[in-house]
């Protein structure tokens, strides 16, 4: 009974805290992302636009199911160590480190068919007439036949981006 | 500090002139100095992908879509990644002009070059705001059109005078025979060169 309610707390405690680092106020809570990216963030259309929805840090960066949810906290761990040393800790450095860090970006969301995105953008409920002709002519025909994924002509689309020289697509 | 005090009163005096005399900006102000303006309606970037004609051959051709959050800067130039000779295949935008390739004394580099890298200083959208002044700017072929247009006129009217004044033929013709008017036409728009 008692080990019951211990998991109970446990568990709860647990989501929580798991909660808690899932909201953005936690993201910019540290001056490395609150002074770069979330500025970056401000000046796009997932930040402030006609109808009032936007997008927050885990929207897009935390994967929504929960073992893929699990697998990316483990993997933030990681940035918990580059938090501690200091890694991206001034401008400068974090300069330097943004394409590496964008690459990580663009790669992960390549992998999973740019779920985050699909999240909220569904094809299935896109209105063709409703876009403009050349975002008609490129969802109808590459994003619809599953030859790109979102990412691949969307970068940039809510921070800036690094250096492209070389990246494919520029 | 007399002189100065002159000259600040002067100064003043100058400013009090100007004042009076830019009324006329009220006209485009649409209230008073003092007011506070009722601000326009933010008018919308036209976004058809429609190409405009150009008003002179050597205009910047105008962007006929939203470049909204574009980056250009020394990471990327977003307006590239469709209008550079390398993704024109698979944009199928139009590519950049070749003369944006060329440095300035006529080589063709690999890529765009830095002089005409920066897009907006001479490209930019439009929107479907009205003028505030009537623009009265008419284009070459529309120019040339009226000159014809007048010429025909004059020597129509000199053909006329010609039957009434039978045997009493000017000293000097009043045209050059042969049209158009070259010289005229040349010395108007010699900018154009290639004319």
């Amino acid at each position: 009974m008692g080990g019951f309610i211990a998991g109970i707390i446990f568990w709860g405690g647990f989501n929580t805290v798991l909660e808690a680092t899932n909201t953005e106020t936690f993201c910019i809570s540290c001056h490395e992302m609150n002074n770069n990216v979330y500025q970056e963030l401000k000046t796009t259309i997932h930040y402030s636009n006609r109808s009032g929805v936007r997008a927050t840090c885990p929207d897009c960066h935390v994967p929504h199911k929960w073992t893929d949810k699990i697998a990316r906290k483990m993997q933030a761990s990681k940035e918990v160590w580059g938090k501690i040393f200091g890694t991206i800790n001034t401008r400068e450095k974090f300069l330097n480190k943004r394409l590496h860090l964008a690459q990580n970006e663009w790669q992960r969301l390549k992998a999973n068919n740019s779920l985050e995105c699909r999240n909220c953008h569904d094809l299935e409920f896109m209105d063709y007439t409703r876009q403009s002709k050349r975002a008609q002519a490129a969802h109808s025909t590459r994003l619809e036949s599953g030859e790109k994924t979102c990412i691949d002509c969307h970068k940039g689309i809510a921070h800036e981006l690094p250096d492209t020289a070389g990246v494919e697509g520029f | 500090m007399k002189k100065i005090i002159f000259y600040l009163a002067f100064c003043l005096m100058g400013t009090s002139f100007v004042a009076v005399a830019g009324d006329t900006t009220a006209t485009l102000r649409g209230n008073a100095i003092t007011d506070d303006a009722y601000p326009e309606r933010m008018p919308t970037i036209e976004n058809d992908d429609v190409k405009r004609a150009r008003n002179y051959p050597m205009q910047p051709p105008t962007i006929p879509h939203k470049i909204d959050n574009y980056q250009v800067n020394i990471n990327v130039n977003k307006c590239l990644s469709c209008h550079s000779r390398r993704q024109t295949e698979e944009s199928q935008a139009p590519m950049v002009s070749v003369t944006h390739y060329m440095d300035r004394d006529g080589n063709f580099l690999a890529d765009v070059s830095p002089r005409r890298y920066f897009c907006n200083q001479c490209h930019v959208p439009q929107t479907t705001a009205k003028p505030l002044i009537k623009n009265t700017f008419e284009d070459v072929s529309a120019s040339l059109r009226k000159d014809k247009e007048k010429h025909r006129r004059e020597t129509a009217s000199v053909r006329k005078n010609k039957t009434i004044l039978v045997g009493d033929e000017p000293t000097q013709p009043l045209l050059q025979p042969g049209f158009p008017d070259h010289g005229r036409i040349h010395r108007r728009y010699h900018f154009l060169g290639w004319i």
